[in-house]
C-alpha cells in the first residue's frame, strides 16, 4: 500500500471509530437521553469525524508546533470575526495575558503604552483571568459594578472610574455571550483615548448593532460603510484587541486554545507574537531561519553586532503557543460555528419560553439594551443600539423573596443531573486571591462604588446550559424539573 | 508610479514614527532608507512597519497583500531598502493581483 493510501485508510478508520464511539456527541445522535439518568452538561464539545480525522492527520504529519494549520486557522478566524489578524495561543486566559502584554511594548509611544501603575478599568463580576493579567503586568485594575440583569459592566459608571493621567485601558468581558454596552464603552474610550480590550471568550458569534446616525458611526465605521444603515459587527471586532477561548465549554473548541484578535492596528500582532513566543525579536515562522536575510547582521540592545537573531529578545515574554493539531481541529469547528450559534440561540429561547411562568420566582437575564422579553422577541431601549447574543449559558437569578434559596435550587438541579454553574468568580474582589492582594499590597486595585450588582450576581445567579449538544428532550426535562421544584417549594 | 501606494507607505512611516520618534524619518521621500545599514529601524520596527503598510494597502485597494515573505527577502536587493524600492515592489504585487493603478 502506498503512503497516501495508507493515510487515507487511517483517516477513514478514524471517522468510523468516531461515529461508533463518540456518536453521542454529535447533535443528531441524542436519542439515547434517559431523563434523570443521563447527565445534562452545562457545556461540552460537539464534534464528529471531521475533527477527529483532522487531528489524526495532523498527528500523522507530526509537525507538532504551529504550522500550516495554525496559519490557515488564523486567517480564517480573522476573516470570520471581521478583524485585521488573529494570533493563536494556548488558552483564552493566555489570550488575555498576551493581549494586554502587547500594549506594554516599548514599540508603542509612551503616552499610549501601558506602564506599571497605570489603571485599567474592568468589571467586578466575571472570570478571574480577565483581570489577573492587569495585576500580573503591574497595572491597577479598577473595578466597576455589574448590572445584575445583563451581567455586564455598568457602563454609565465609567466616567466615575476614570482617573486622568492614570487610566490607559478598559478590559471587560461580554458576559455569558451578552454583548456589553459597546456604544457607551466605545464612546468613553474614544473620548479619553483609551485602549479597549474586549474579552470575547464567552461570546463568539454574538453581534452588536449601532443604529444609523449614531455619533460613533463615523468614528468606528469603515470608509465603505453605508452611514444610512445600521452598523452590525461581531463582538470582538469593535475594540482595539479582543480575545477568544477554545476550551471545550466554549462556542467552538480545539481542546485547550485561544486567540488574540488584532482589530485595527496590524502592528500589534507583531508585539503579540513576540510576547507569545518567548519575547523574541525574530519573526520567522516556526521551522524557518533567516527570513529577513539578516540573521547574523543585526545589532540590537547591547549585544554584539551579528548576534544570532533567533536568540534576541526584545520583550520579556512567555511561551504560549498551541499545537498545530489544535488548529487543525479548530478549522473544522470554525466551519460549524454558525450552526452552533443558531442552536445556542434556539436553546436559550426554548428555556426562556418554558420558564416564563416562573417569573414570580426568577429574574431572567436580558440582552444589553433590551428591556423586555416576550415570545415575539425583545423590546429595546431608546438608545437605538441592539445586541444579539450567542449565549454561553442561560442565566437566572433567584429573587430574594422566593420561597427557596439558591443553594436548595442548585442542589435540586444537581440531584436531577442537570449541569449548572454560578457566574464564574462572582464578585471577584470577594475571592481569596483579591482579599489577600488587598492585605499584601494595598492600592493594588481600586473599587468604584459599592459593587452591589456584582454581589447580587454572586449571591443569586445560576446559569444552565444551552450548548448545541443539548436536545429539546433534555431542555424540556430541565424546564419540567424546575417547575416541579418550585411547586414543591410553595 | 502610484501616488496612492506612496501615500500608503508614507502614512505607515509617519504613523509609526509617532511611536518611535526617529528624527531621520521626519521628511519621508523615495530615498528614505527602511532596511539596512542606513536605516534607523530595527528588526521589530521593520516588521511592524510592513504590517502597517499591508493594512494601509488593504484599506486603499481592498487587497490583502503579504509583503514580508520568503519571496521578498530572497531578492538580491531587498524591496525594503527604501521607500521607493518598497513602492515599486508593492506596485508589482498589485499588478499581479490585477489592481489598476
Amino acid at each position: 500500500m502506498e503512503d497516501a493510501e495508507l493515510k487515507e485508510e487511517i483517516l477513514r478508520l478514524a471517522r468510523e471509530y468516531t461515529q461508533r464511539v463518540h456518536g453521542r456527541f454529535a447533535p443528531d445522535a441524542l436519542s439515547k437521553f434517559i431523563p434523570g439518568e443521563t447527565e445534562i452538561p452545562y457545556a461540552g464539545r460537539v464534534f464528529d469525524g471531521d475533527e477527529v480525522s483532522a487531528a489524526v492527520e495532523s498527528s500523522l504529519d507530526f509537525w507538532l508546533t504551529l504550522g500550516t494549520n495554525g496559519k490557515d486557522f488564523q486567517k480564517q478566524f480573522a476573516s470570520y470575526l471581521g478583524v485585521q489578524q488573529s494570533v493563536l495561543v494556548n488558552s483564552g486566559s493566555s489570550a488575555n495575558l498576551v493581549a494586554l502584554a502587547s500594549l506594554t511594548s516599548h514599540k508603542i509611544q509612551a503616552s499610549k503604552r501601558l506602564n506599571r501603575g497605570d489603571e485599567v478599568i474592568t468589571c467586578a463580576a466575571g472570570f478571574p483571568t480577565t483581570v489577573a493579567p492587569i495585576v500580573q503586568l503591574g497595572c491597577v485594575p479598577v473595578f466597576v459594578d455589574s448590572n445584575p440583569v445583563t451581567g455586564n459592566v455598568c457602563a454609565e459608571m465609567l466616567d466615575e472610574a476614570y482617573c486622568d493621567g492614570k487610566t490607559k485601558a478598559v478590559m471587560i468581558a461580554h458576559t455569558l455571550g451578552n454583548p456589553f454596552d459597546l456604544g457607551t464603552v466605545l464612546a468613553f474610550c474614544k473620548k479619553n483615548d483609551l485602549w479597549l480590550i474586549e474579552d470575547n471568550c464567552d461570546a463568539l458569534g454574538s453581534t452588536y448593532t449601532l443604529p444609523e446616525g449614531h455619533p460613533l458611526r463615523e468614528v468606528v465605521g469603515k470608509k465603505t460603510d453605508d452611514l444610512c444603515a445600521p452598523l452590525t459587527r461581531r463582538t470582538g471586532a469593535w475594540g482595539d484587541v479582543s480575545t477568544q477561548s477554545f476550551y471545550p465549554a466554549h462556542h467552538m473548541t480545539m481542546g485547550e486554545g485561544g486567540c488574540v484578535n488584532i482589530v485595527h492596528e496590524r502592528r500589534l500582532k507583531v508585539y503579540a507574537e513576540s510576547f507569545r513566543d518567548w519575547g523574541r525579536d525574530c519573526w520567522c515562522e516556526s521551522g524557518k531561519d533567516d527570513t529577513c536575510n539578516k540573521r547574523f547582521g543585526w545589532q540590537l540592545g547591547d549585544l554584539p553586532l551579528g548576534y544570532d537573531h533567533k536568540y534576541t529578545y526584545s520583550h520579556l515574554g512567555y511561551n504560549l503557543k498551541p499545537l498545530d493539531l489544535q488548529a487543525a481541529i479548530g478549522i473544522e469547528q470554525l466551519s460549524k460555528v454558525d450552526g452552533f450559534t443558531r442552536a445556542r440561540k434556539e436553546n436559550w429561547a426554548y428555556l426562556r419560553a418554558g420558564l416564563d411562568g416562573l417569573a414570580e420566582f426568577f429574574d431572567f437575564m436580558l440582552p444589553t439594551h433590551a428591556n423586555l422579553w416576550s415570545e415575539r422577541g425583545f423590546s429595546w431601549d431608546e438608545s437605538g443600539c441592539q445586541s444579539d447574543p450567542s449565549w454561553f449559558g442561560f442565566m437566572l437569578r433567584i429573587k430574594p423573596d422566593s420561597p427557596f434559596s439558591r443553594t436548595k435550587f442548585v442542589q435540586h438541579l444537581q440531584g436531577a443531573k442537570i449541569g449548572n454553574r454560578m457566574l464564574f468568580g462572582g464578585n471577584l474582589v470577594r475571592q481569596p486571591a483579591f482579599v489577600q492582594l488587598a492585605k499584601d499590597a494595598p492600592g493594588a486595585f481600586r473599587i468604584v462604588g459599592e459593587l452591589s450588582g456584582a454581589d447580587a450576581l454572586m449571591n443569586e445567579a445560576v446559569f444552565l446550559g444551552v450548548y448545541p449538544g443539548l436536545s429539546k428532550a433534555m431542555l424540556g426535562y430541565v424546564v419540567e424539573c424546575i417547575e416541579t421544584f418550585v411547586k414543591k417549594s410553595l | 508610479m502610484s501616488d496612492r501606494v506612496f501615500k500608503a507607505i508614507v502614512s505607515a512611516v509617519n504613523e509609526l514614527n509617532e511611536d518611535w520618534g526617529y528624527q531621520v524619518l521626519r521628511d519621508v521621500s523615495g530615498e528614505t532608507a527602511l532596511f539596512g545599514a542606513e536605516s534607523p529601524i530595527d528588526s521589530m520596527g521593520l516588521v511592524a512597519l510592513i504590517a502597517t503598510v499591508e493594512q494601509n494597502l488593504k484599506d486603499a485597494f481592498g487587497v490583502d497583500l503579504v509583503l514580508a515573505d520568503d519571496r521578498a527577502f530572497s531578492k538580491n536587493r531587498s524591496p525594503f531598502r527604501s521607500v521607493g524600492a518598497l513602492e515599486s515592489y508593492v506596485e508589482a504585487l498589485l499588478s499581479e493581483e490585477g489592481v489598476c493603478l
